[in-house]
């Protein structure tokens, strides 16, 4: 692709050989399509032309292809929608914990306005990376992660709750690489599968097993990093965005099946090698049996039940949450914001969450389908599995259905590490969707095909 | 859109189906078949994944909302959907021959069938237990592969309608280009037919174009040349090359189904937490954050008659720390205890030894209580500092003031006994009373004796609740619900401040002047003050205490000494339950004993020294003869001799037979019949829980007291020993007998004969009054927190003396000259009669081995006897020598005579109610009346 768009650079121009080359593949049948976008390109190029844009700023942002007009709003509003509802979660949920500590109450919903506005401009940012950028950065997203993943299990990191997951830098701030190394592992994944396309003169359907492979070798470094902070939950969530991308890669079944078998052998493996600690061993029995242990492991998740239960059909109303107010839900704001919904919004307002979290999937997998080549259909897809699977198991964590386990709820929970990582995810997607929908390279697809 | 709409619309009539025909049919095996199910298997088998998950969707989320269901909701879509989507890819994968379809379709069925059991007993379902699945599966699975062949005949024409597009391939983004795929039929026909047509190669089947569409949805896609069906083309022409060169699409399809199925279950799960089951989890929400704490209501006062507080309970602030907050401070609570210690004024040395705990070598002051509960540093803070305190609330984490109800005896030592005192109900209690479980600051505080115990529930009024929010660590956040404490009522007694103190002043000193003249056995006594009405205006007990010790605090040693027999015990209420011997005092009824027998009053009777009677001799106090006198003369001067022969005389008139051998029934003598009716041998009822009820010695009486210690004193007696073990070998022998010595002792006040003072003062206030007899009362009336009466309490008339008015009137006469020429005279010389005329009677009553019982009963005015004086003093001497004296300078007082300060101005008591102010001294009633 990226030979392509050098070989011409202007939209609108065709080299013969290479229009003949991308035929190939086409059915007979079809040919005579063909020479109808040829002719439509000098006609949309005068359009163009007829209309000197560059005059007028307003109307060239809302012009019909410009960018503005051509990103994923409903994406957009699911994202503002949920942010906005979790800034407002993290407040309630925060408030009578900072008053009692005689603390301004108002604190974690200032960090967290700021976390947002922070979030959206890396949005905007990454969302206006060009296509070619975007194909580039995934390496240098993936060291940068590696080196943050690093930089935590040495003396910079600091602990909390067990687990070194944070780098403090100066000012206050703090770093959680781990939520970056969602993104860097999506964005390298999707890059090594994708790029073994261009690879080949006629792409293969199937990805090489040594393509798998080198993908599989670049996430083990991410994948035992996370684990030795140790994130089993943000661990078992790369585990699965990386299978669910080779899956997505259309990898052979029985690669697929050899693929699971090892993992299969590789987790008994730490079962009887005693690799869990004893506290994620814990987590997992208490949520096997609930009952045994309501004053320890159990006794988040037992409170989360109960918190969420109250809220009835309609909830106790926003801020108006005793349960929450009492904090007795062990880091409502973060991992256990669903619950503070749950109380205060009841059934309404937990499954309004629900849907705008399907929004966001969908729309995600919307730019995953429609993407016309390898690499974005998989980072795309990538980062919808990321969500999805996170908020399947936050949200499930609390109403019971799966462990507790340390993963927040995507745009809700508080922290600006998740909150920034997912950000630039959906500025990921964005410009996907800016890429795929791009009038300049529109022939381009046509000519090349799918990659 | 479309296929979303046919699949609901299908769905929407299957449930239909299922619902309302097929689950009512009476078929054997407790199972029916699920049309349902087959539907949505044969729409996955012939129409591909899609239009069977969809499909499988709402049919199952029809069943799922359909009335009689009551499983989780999305149980039934799960499986529908998973089913159909499974089938859908099976029916790609297969080629499409009748036989294997119908074989796909049984399998499926089967399957589906199989997983939704599994899915509920894995969620739960109370109707889906293992045994019930394994006795219902088997049928079901056998319904359902019966029923197939119909259901997929009919499902396959429904889609084969003339005209009709596939409806996989309708949504498939196709439908509106003008270059689509065919759309192909249905393939039930026989396999020859089709197999002319040679096999495109399965990557090239539209089984990864089913998912396309979905994926694909072009009408939403902002096209950027929507004008231009060129660009379309084009796309269509890419869709098609995207068969052959993309990896396989239902991978992304499979993506798309998890986003439908995984929102679907959290959705239902919810449902069922909040919805289904929420008021549970309410209700255990409500449990832990909701802690109820008994407000307790200020305890009402006890006030004497003018208003004035004999207990008072007011309000005040205490200032508690709670020291399990105080250790998590940085620095263990020290510069905390620094700042509190300023505002409180104290030392914070002071502070931390009061907040140290009580063990082995500490020294008061130390908290003796549960390190867990707040310790009091600090009562009585001005309010000023509680609100300073209250203010600084974040420097000072665990230090809260409170306010407490402290009760105070502005009185001194005022009417101990009679007040009685507030303690922790025990658990017994608490059930007792109807008490909330033991709360903090004193709720549970009960009247333990006197009039706190007898009046406790008018005192204590209501408590209030109050429902406080406490959030995960224990700390109060708010308040949901609460109740305030209704204060209780105040008693007003009849008691008379000024002449309780004076009367406890007069009985010290008595006891005390007799004690230090020799007496050595006078270290007790009691003394009445009530008006011939039955109100108490005064009654002491000696010795007494002070009441504050057990608000501030009781230590084991005053503990001990209250209830220690040899100081005295204190504890006692000796007016009602001292058992004294009457001594002279009772021959006011012995005289109308004899009158009610026939007796003259003018006599004449003989006065000797001494008489003897039944082989024993008798004394008078004066050993020479007195000579013949009337009854007046033998009150006046308390002829013992008089009295004795009245009493042989009586015994031998009386019922001889009975007299021989007592029973139970033995028929009560006319002395002692005379005696009960003056109230004596049993309570006068009074308003304290603690009354003794005296003794005058019946017939009956003595049975009984023979059977209790007959054993006694037959181990003990002993014809030939000492004069005790000679009397119990008498006893032993017969001690059942009433002999004329006991008749003859009991005439005059002593021998079995014992009473209480108050016994003693209400019957000469009957005397006094003209015969009527009542049950006394301290407490006069109970009046509510707004000032309002509740109750005005009178002492009840409980019976009248058989004596005739001239009777009464005789003996008064006799009494009023005992003491201006009688017994008292001496002790009375000097006393202003021509002011106030008192009239009385000494009582020496000799009790063996002891100094004899000191008494005096008297009542004033002598004409319109208001008041009644009483005092006995044990062990002391005659009744003259110290209990007389002592009882005139009681009525020195309440007269304001010789000297003394008149405790009831004009000789009067208050005439109305009392209302009382909140706190300070009461203002007086307006007048005042006898």
């Amino acid at each position: 692709m990226n030979q392509l768009r050098q070989a011409h650079g202007r939209p609108g121009f065709a080299p013969t050989e290479l229009r003949s080359r991308s035929l190939r593949a086409v059915p007979a049948r079809a040919q005579p399509l063909r020479a109808q976008p040829l002719r439509a390109q000098p006609l949309r190029a005068q359009r163009l032309r007829a209309r000197p844009l560059r005059a007028r700023p307003l109307a060239r942002a809302l012009a019909r292809l410009a960018p503005l007009r051509r990103c994923d709003w409903v994406l957009l509003t699911a994202v503002l929608a949920l942010s906005i509802t979790g800034v407002l979660l993290v407040w309630s949920a925060s408030r009578a914990a900072l008053l009692q500590a005689g603390a301004n109450p108002l604190t974690y919903l200032k960090k967290e306005l700021l976390n947002l506005a922070i979030g959206l401009i890396l949005m905007l940012a990454v969302s206006l990376l060009d296509d070619e950028k975007l194909r580039e950065c995934p390496p240098w997203v993936y060291a940068a992660t590696l080196l943050g993943l690093i930089a935590v299990l040495s003396p910079v990191g600091t602990s909390v709750n067990g687990a070194s997951a944070w780098i403090s830098l100066p000012g206050g701030f703090e770093v959680e690489p781990s939520e970056y190394a969602k993104l860097g592992l999506v964005l390298m994944t999707a890059k090594i599968l994708g790029d073994a396309r261009t690879a080949d003169s006629r792409p293969p359907i199937r990805p090489p097993i040594r393509t798998v492979a080198a993908a599989l070798a670049c996430a083990a470094p991410v994948v035992a990093l996370v684990t030795a902070e140790p994130a089993l939950g943000v661990a078992v969530l790369l585990m699965v965005v990386l299978v669910s991308l080779i899956v997505l890669a259309g990898t052979r079944l029985r690669w697929l099946a050899g693929l699971g078998g090892a993992a299969a052998g590789a987790v008994l493996t730490a079962w009887w090698l005693h690799l869990l600690r004893p506290y994620q061993l814990h987590r997992l029995t208490a949520f096997i049996n609930p009952g045994a242990d309501s004053a320890g492991a159990g006794y988040s998740a037992a409170q989360a039940k109960i918190a969420i239960g109250s809220g009835g059909l309609l909830g106790q109303g926003l801020l108006h949450g005793q349960f929450v107010a009492g904090n007795f839900v062990p880091e409502q704001h973060t991992d256990f914001i669903f619950t503070v919904a749950g109380e205060e919004l009841g059934f309404a307002g937990a499954v309004m969450i629900i849907v705008l979290l399907g929004v966001i999937v969908v729309r995600a997998l919307l730019i995953a389908a429609r993407a016309d080549d390898q690499f974005a259909t998989l980072v795309a897809g990538g980062i919808a599995i990321w969500f999805a699977f996170q908020s399947f198991i936050n949200i499930g964590m609390t109403i019971g259905l799966v462990p507790v386990t340390g993963l927040p709820l995507p745009f809700v929970s508080y922290g600006g590490s998740a909150m920034f990582a997912d950000m630039m995810a959906v500025g990921v997607l964005q410009a996907l969707r800016l890429a795929g929908t791009d009038p300049r390279l529109a022939l381009d697809r046509a000519l090349a095909g799918p990659r | 859109m479309r296929r979303a709409l046919f699949c609901a619309v299908l769905a929407f009539l299957t449930v239909e189906l299922q619902v309302m025909f097929v689950d009512g049919l009476p078929l054997p095996g407790a199972s029916v078949p699920d049309a349902a199910l087959l539907v949505v298997v044969a729409l996955g088998l012939i129409q591909g994944p899609a239009t069977g998950m969809l499909t499988g969707f709402f049919a199952g989320l029809g069943l799922d909302l359909a009335p009689p269901a009551s499983h989780l909701v999305g149980e039934s879509a799960l499986v529908f959907c998973l089913v159909g989507y499974g089938c859908g890819l099976l029916g790609n994968w297969l080629d499409r021959s009748a036989l294997r379809l119908l074989a796909a379709a049984m399998i499926g069925a089967g399957a589906g069938e199989t997983l939704r059991a599994a899915i509920g007993v894995s969620l739960g379902d109370p109707r889906v237990t293992l045994p019930a699945v394994r006795h219902v599966l088997p049928a079901a699975v056998a319904y359902d592969v019966l029923l197939t062949p119909v259901v997929l005949g009919l499902t396959a024409l429904a889609s084969r309608r003339p005209g009709a597009r596939r409806p996989g391939a309708a949504l498939a983004g196709m439908d509106s280009g003008p270059h689509r795929l065919p759309a192909r039929p249905v393939r039930l026909r026989p396999r020859a037919l089709r197999t002319s047509q040679p096999r495109a190669p399965r990557a090239s089947q539209p089984r990864a174009g089913a998912f396309r569409g979905l994926a694909r949805t072009g009408r939403r896609v902002p096209r950027p040349n929507r004008r231009r069906p060129a660009v379309r083309r084009d796309r269509a022409r890419t869709d098609l090359k995207a068969t052959v060169a993309r990896p396989p699409r239902w991978r992304l399809a499979g993506l798309f189904a998890a986003c439908v199925i995984l929102p679907v279950i959290l959705a239902s799960r919810l449902w069922y937490l909040q919805v289904m089951t929420g008021s549970d989890y309410l209700s255990l929400a409500r449990n832990e954050q909701i802690r109820t704490v008994v407000v307790p209501a200020v305890r009402g006062q006890i006030l004497d008659d003018t208003g004035r507080a004999l207990v008072a309970n007011r309000s005040s602030l205490a200032v508690t720390v709670n020291m399990t907050e105080l250790s998590q401070q940085g620095d263990g609570g020290s510069a905390e205890l620094r700042r509190l210690a300023a505002l409180l004024g104290v030392s914070d040395r002071l502070l931390r030894e009061r907040l140290r705990l009580c063990t082995v070598g500490v020294s008061q002051p130390c908290w003796a209580g549960s390190p867990y509960q707040p310790v009091p540093v600090s009562q009585d803070v001005p309010e000023r500092v509680g609100v300073q305190i209250m203010e600084s609330r974040r420097q000072l984490p665990g230090v809260t003031v409170q306010v407490q109800s402290v009760t105070s005896y502005p009185g001194g030592a005022s009417a101990a006994q009679i007040l009685g005192y507030l303690q922790p109900a025990t658990a017994q209690e608490e059930r007792q009373r109807h008490l909330p479980p033991a709360g903090p600051a004193g709720a549970d505080l009960v009247g333990q004796s006197g009039l706190e115990a007898r009046y406790d529930a008018a005192l204590r009024g209501v408590y209030g609740i109050r429902d406080v929010a406490v959030n995960a660590a224990g700390n109060v956040t708010g308040t949901f619900m609460a109740t305030r404490p209704v204060s209780g009522d105040d008693l007003v007694t009849s008691i008379s401040a000024p002449v309780q103190a004076d009367v406890e002043h007069a009985l010290a000193h008595a006891v005390r002047t007799a004690h230090a003249e020799g007496n050595l056995g006078a270290t007790t006594g009691a003394a009445v003050v009530m008006t011939t009405g039955g109100r108490v205006i005064a009654m002491a007990s000696y010795p007494s205490y002070d009441p504050g010790i057990w608000t501030r605090g009781i230590s084991e040693r005053q503990y001990r000494r209250l209830f220690d027999a040899a100081g005295g015990e204190p504890i006692l209420n000796r007016a009602a339950q001292g058992e004294y011997a009457p001594g002279s005092t009772w021959k006011v009824t012995s005289t109308a004993a004899a009158v009610s027998a026939g007796y003259s009053l003018a006599g004449p009777y003989n006065c000797p020294g001494s008489v003897n009677i039944g082989g024993r001799t008798f004394y008078n106090d004066n050993p020479s003869d007195s000579g013949a006198m009337s009854l007046h003369a033998a009150l006046v001067a308390s002829c013992d001799t008089v009295f004795y022969e009245l009493a042989y005389d009586m015994w031998l008139r009386d019922d001889r037979k009975a007299n021989v051998v007592t029973s139970a029934r033995a028929p009560v003598q006319k002395m002692q019949k005379m005696e009960l009716a003056w109230g004596f041998g049993k309570v006068t009822g009074i308003d304290l829980p603690e009354e003794s009820a005296g003794t005058v010695p019946t017939r009956a009486w003595l049975y009984r007291f023979y059977r209790q210690y007959k054993k006694l004193w037959c181990a003990n007696g002993n014809q030939f020993g000492s004069y005790v073990q000679r009397i119990e070998y008498q006893d032993c022998r017969y001690g059942n007998v009433w002999e004329p010595g006991q008749a003859v002792d009991a005439a005059i006040g002593q021998g079995y004969v014992t009473v209480t003072p108050l016994q003693l003062a209400r019957a000469y206030a009957a005397l006094a009054n003209g015969g009527t007899l009542y049950s006394p009362r301290i407490g006069a009336a109970l009046i509510r927190p707004d000032g309002m009466l509740a109750r005005r309490i009178t002492p009840p008339v409980v019976g009248h003396l058989p004596v005739s008015t001239p009777v009464l009137a005789y003996i008064r006469n006799a009494l009023a000259d005992a003491v201006t020429q009688g017994t008292a005279a001496p002790a009375f010389s000097g006393f202003p009669q021509s002011k106030v005329c008192v009239a009385g009677k000494t009582g020496t009553a000799q009790v063996a081995g002891k100094d004899a019982t000191s008494v005096f009963a008297s009542y004033a005015p002598c004409a319109h006897p208001r008041y009644v004086v009483v005092m006995m003093v044990p062990a002391s001497g005659y009744g003259a020598d110290v209990s007389a004296p002592a009882v005139r300078q009681i009525w020195d007082g309440i007269y304001g005579l010789e000297g003394h300060r008149a405790a009831l101005p004009g000789g009067l008591v208050p005439s109305g109610v009392p209302r009382p102010a909140a706190s300070g001294p009461a203002f007086p009633a307006a007048g005042r009346t006898g």
